[in-house]
């Protein structure tokens, strides 16, 4: 009987982040194929085809589908002049896949039984490192030494100017880590919540009102997270550009 | 065979199973390359080339409605200059048909007034010869009347010659006495 209970409630809400081979078994190599890979290639047509798909028309007066694609180029177009400027102009195709990347991953992972990749540290540690690395270098060759100007804030009063070095130090190479961890967190903790739910709905049975209404909550709100992260990852990226294209205070 | 099972699936956090990372990074490098090269190449030309047409196209538009604004201004002006011309020629024309009037007028008036002064010359004339005639007449019917008035109330015989100048001495001087 306690077994049967322990059957009932035993939920696994961090099984689903998993990273196993598409194949089903054998060992994980470094270039093996797996669920996470999978679910990238998925993401990478998905995109593909949405933006293929809305601009076949090519037509100067678009329909809904073309609406929504230019509306989805036009907002990170104008987040980067917004931020960056129109130096930062340069650097959109890259800031734009970024985005587009994220954006499908966590919306995609949103399915059910599908896979979040945008929740795994390795994965958003890695886009951010990518983008902490690119983005100091950048600043260094457009500015040469004046980039570490961005440390030493030449408004504030002389005396705290070492503190505010300091604390301008450690915030710049703390980027990477929130930057990355902001995002598999959400994504990693939106999801497991739904599987606790899930998982109490699963074990509850029909009865099971409570469970499905607090996931239709939690999945709304999820809604909303999986874009808003996306966002902020993005948007983080062109202050940081902003920072390396503009480095004085 | 449940313990088993969860032994099997469950794994704390994979996130932090550092075993998967090489394989990991390796697939977001390929993907995060692969999302890069359709964005740059395919995606952003495609939208480009799409809004450019339509800035284009709005450009165009924009241009031809300020040149036809420009048109519109133009054939404005051209109407009021016609306007003020018409407007010029037309109190030319009065100012000039009014002289004319009056010129025709005045010599229409002239005419009349000659006209009116010949007329009179020739009534004053025409009423002489009548005073003059009516005088004749007058004498000779009062000759006559005192040839006749002497015949019947005296036996004297005057000669009418006599009595028609005592008759016409008597009209010129307006005195009947």
């Amino acid at each position: 009987m306690a077994e049967q209970t322990e059957n009932q409630f035993n939920i696994h809400p961090m099984d689903q982040f998993i990273i196993k081979p598409f194949s089903g078994g054998g060992d994980l190599a470094w270039y093996t194929f797996t669920n996470q890979a999978f679910w990238m290639t998925l993401c990478f047509i998905s995109v593909t085809l949405f933006f293929v798909l809305g601009t076949r028309h090519k037509a100067l007066v678009p329909d809904r589908f073309q609406v929504a694609v230019e509306m989805l180029y036009s907002f990170v177009h104008s987040m980067v002049v917004d931020i960056a400027g129109r130096e930062g102009l340069k650097y959109f195709p890259f800031i734009f896949s970024l985005f587009l990347l994220i954006l499908a991953g966590n919306v995609l992972g949103l399915l059910p039984y599908s896979f979040t990749f945008t929740s795994h540290i390795a994965i958003t540690g890695c886009l951010a490192l990518i983008v902490f690395v690119s983005v100091t270098f950048l600043g260094f060759i457009k500015n040469g030494f004046k980039f570490l100007s961005l440390f030493w804030i030449s408004s504030a009063p002389l005396a705290l100017r070492p503190v505010l070095l300091l604390i301008e130090v450690i915030s710049y190479f703390v980027r990477p880590v929130s930057h990355s961890i902001r995002l598999a967190g959400n994504m990693m903790a939106g999801h497991a919540v739904i599987k606790v739910f899930a998982g109490f709905a699963g074990a509850m049975g029909l009865g099971a009102i409570a469970p499905v209404i607090a996931i239709m909550a939690v999945y709304g709100l999820e809604m909303l997270v999986v874009v808003i992260q996306a966002y902020v990852f993005t948007i983080l990226t062109c202050v940081y550009l902003n920072d390396a294209l503009h480095p004085g205070h | 065979m449940a313990t088993e099972n969860k032994v099997e699936t469950s794994a704390g956090m994979p996130q932090l199973d550092f075993t998967t990372f090489p394989n990991q990074i390796f697939w977001i490098l390929i993907f995060v390359l692969l999302f890069y090269l359709v964005v740059r190449y395919i995606i952003i030309p495609r939208l480009e080339d799409i809004m450019s047409s339509r800035q284009d196209l709005i450009n165009a538009d924009i241009q031809q409605a300020e040149e036809f604004n420009k048109e519109a201004r133009q054939i404005e002006e051209e109407i009021e200059k016609t306007m003020a011309d018409a407007n010029t020629e037309a109190l030319n024309i009065t100012s000039s048909t009014k002289m004319q009037v009056n010129d025709k007028v005045e010599s229409a008036m002239k005419e009349i007034q000659e006209t009116v002064q010949k007329q009179t010359l020739e009534s004053e004339k025409r009423i002489n010869q009548i005073e003059k005639k009516s005088k004749e007449d007058v004498q000779k019917i009062a000759t006559e009347l005192c040839m006749d008035l002497i015949a019947r109330f005296s036996d004297n015989t005057i000669k009418e010659n006599d009595v028609s100048k005592m008759v016409g001495d008597q009209i010129k001087g307006n005195s009947y006495d």
